[in-house]
């Protein structure tokens, strides 16, 4: 059965354009930093740390310096360390993200 | 959400289960048979081997439409999809699409096929022909690394190549524990763009063509979506889960 498509494919269908490409990743955070900003550790869906760049190892896990996004500031959206996150990065940079999204405490799978 | 293999196999019982039922579809379908006829087949073969019919009860996307009245969508000539099962005989030159959903233990699938009514015109075998290979060509391209738009694309690339048109107001979906999760599988697009299909996503691939132009309309019932233009449409499914060594067609039947 065929769901209706919704918003976010169909206003890349009529403008023609398509969003920027972005990399979408869960991560964790590690540490809160001034300005509303994480580092955070990327996690694969195994659950294992994901290795993003080149230099990054199982004992020094790579971090992402990460912002949150502004619909998040604007939602008051709290954010602390040890929280499961949806990260956006730009594939030109991955040290650097955007936080879309803060998961449930309770994961539902 | 991707899946386990464990959680696939699961999936691949509820596809063995639906693939039965539309077997038996596919044998009654001609004419004179009535769609309400092939809906209260399926709903009994479907019970009788351990599965809920998923379409049945399913709640409407807008307001004030009662839930989904059967257990198949029978769609036939300009019915794109969701077409409601009737007491109006099937004649011969017809074609209809039948689109099912089991659930067993818990697990979703979900596949349609389009068969002809007895003959049907050259340009008519040639609609369901197209359409049958867009999802040959959409499931080959759901290679793990691959994004979603590389699906889209290949269906998209087919599908005009022949001359015909992809509908763009319906998109296939995820599928596991619900019939419909996330993300959405539209069949057009630009080939790498879109999500990175994940070893252990489960999709639910499902272009429909028309002949005419791709506008869509929908009945007084709110459900039963035709084409705007009038022009005759296919639609075929598959539920498919992507492996570590390629895709794996979880609804694959014999014949098709």
């Amino acid at each position: 059965m065929a769901p209706r498509q919704t918003r976010d494919t169909r206003a890349t269908e009529s403008t023609g354009k398509t969003k920027s490409p972005v990399i979408e990743v869960e991560g964790e955070i590690v540490d809160v930093l001034p300005n509303t900003m994480f580092l955070v550790r990327p996690i694969g869906p195994n659950g294992k740390p994901l290795r993003l760049v080149m230099g990054a190892n199982d004992e020094e896990p790579q971090a992402i310096l990460a912002h949150l996004s502004g619909r998040m500031r604007l939602r008051f959206i709290r954010v602390g360390v040890g929280d499961r996150v949806k990260l956006e990065l730009s594939p030109y940079d991955l040290t650097r993200g955007r936080i879309t999204w803060r998961m449930r405490n309770e994961r539902v799978d | 959400m991707v899946k386990t293999l464990e959680q696939i196999e699961g999936m691949r019982e509820s596809g063995r289960v639906l693939v039965g039922a539309l077997n038996l579809l596919d044998s009654e379908v001609g004419p004179g048979v009535t769609t309400e006829r092939l809906n209260h087949i399926a709903d009994e073969y479907i019970r009788d081997h351990g599965g809920i019919p998923s379409f049945l009860g399913v709640p409407a996307g807008s307001p004030g439409v009662d839930p989904f009245p059967g257990s198949i969508c029978a769609s036939a000539n300009d019915v794109i999809v969701h077409g409601i099962p009737t007491g109006t005989a099937l004649d011969e030159g017809d074609i209809i699409s039948l689109d099912c959903g089991v659930i067993v233990d818990g697990w979703h699938s979900d596949s349609a096929v389009t068969v002809a009514v007895g003959e049907v015109d050259a340009e008519v075998s040639r609609l369901i022909a197209t359409t049958r290979d867009a999802l040959q060509a959409a499931i080959a391209a759901a290679q793990p690394g691959n994004r979603l738009g590389d699906v889209g694309a290949a269906v998209q690339r087919l599908v005009e190549n022949a001359g015909f048109s992809v509908v763009r107001r319906f998109v296939g979906h995820g599928i596991g524990q619900s019939m419909h999760e996330a993300p959405q599988v539209p069949n057009f697009g630009a080939a790498g763009t879109g999500g990175v299909l994940e070893v252990g996503t489960t999709l639910a691939i499902e272009p429909m063509v028309n002949i005419g132009g791709p506008d869509v309309r929908f009945d007084d019932d709110g459900w039963t979506a035709r084409t705007a233009d009038g022009s005759l449409s296919a639609h075929f499914e598959h539920t498919v889960a992507v492996g570590a060594d390629g895709p794996i067609v979880l609804t694959h039947r014999e014949v098709v």
